[in-house]
């Protein structure tokens, strides 16, 4: 009877983990494994808190540098890198022109617009860019869905 | 191009609009041109969305850009519009210049088969800044090493 109750004293002295643990993300622990971490990160991910979730990555691949899912998920949420291009563009005022001329005319379409040409119409984006690659154009030419 | 003290402060300038011709909803934002790497060259006009995470695309141009919203791990984003559910993946996004240089940009951009509140370009990273002054968005590349005063 003594050993029963020695035994249920120290069930009671067993540290619980509450499913609300998961939320406290600032104490993260390594026991429940890869699985449990990504989820805290996912969740950081979806409030938008990047930087946050990022930091944490980083630490949790120290421990798993092969996981495959968090290395793929650190390398999409890294900073991306930034390059100048020696490329200029037009304005797009003709076009946008054509865009408040036209727009009631057309409403729902999609439209490939270049200068004041229409390159393509069509009802869904596919259609409208086999338009625009038929056409073997050298500039790049404008894409609106008219609402 | 804007300067400081004489010396060139952005490295490109690009027009922008605050109202979306395709909209008649009136709904005031910022606009700008972007190109996207679908197989052959186009631009679309975008959203500046700097309080957002990620770049977002409307379920129709994601699907023409390759974008695969099963590719990765989903979780749920919380967005003005509810929450969606779908995954992050990257993109290269050309920030058209009119003036200067363009900026190449590697973009995470969240990919869902359930977005259609327009198109919506997350663009300042720790390597490039944007400032917008008389309609005209200005490309600042490494802006840690520039000193800015506002007046």
């Amino acid at each position: 009877m003594a050993v029963k109750f020695a035994e249920s004293s120290q069930q009671s002295f067993r540290p619980r983990i509450e499913p609300s643990t998961h939320a406290f993300l600032g104490h993260l622990t390594s026991e429940p494994g890869p699985a449990f971490e990504l989820m805290c990160v996912k969740h950081l991910l979806g409030q938008g808190r990047v930087a946050r979730a990022r930091e944490i990555l980083q630490r949790i691949l120290l421990q798993y540098p092969t996981d495959e899912k968090l290395l793929n998920l650190y390398r999409v949420i890294s900073p991306g890198k930034v390059v100048r291009s020696n490329v200029r563009y037009s304005d797009r005022t003709l076009e946008m022109d054509w865009i408040k001329a036209n727009r009631s005319v057309y409403k729902g379409k999609w439209v490939a617009l270049l200068g004041g040409k229409v390159i393509g119409i069509g009802d869904d984006l596919k259609t409208v860019l086999r338009m625009v690659q038929e056409k073997q154009l050298r500039d790049i030419p404008l894409i609106h869905h008219l609402d | 191009m804007l300067s400081l003290n004489g010396i060139p402060f952005t490295t490109g300038r690009a027009t922008y609009r605050d109202l979306h011709p395709q909209h008649v909803s009136g709904k005031s934002a910022i606009y700008v041109q972007v190109v996207l790497p679908i197989h052959v060259g186009t631009s679309f006009y975008v959203i500046v969305d700097t309080g957002a995470p990620y770049c977002i695309f409307d379920t129709e141009l994601s699907e023409a850009l390759g974008l695969s919203f099963d590719d990765g791990e989903s979780f749920k984003l919380r967005t003005a519009y509810g929450e969606v559910t779908g995954t992050i993946q990257r993109l290269m996004i050309e920030l058209v210049a009119e003036q200067g240089d363009s900026l190449e940009i590697d973009a995470s951009v969240f990919v869902t088969d359930d977005w259609t509140h327009g198109n919506f370009l997350q663009p300042v990273s720790h390597e490039a800044a944007l400032v917008t002054s008389h309609c005209s968005l200005s490309i600042l590349v490494k802006p840690s090493v520039c000193e800015c005063k506002v007046i």
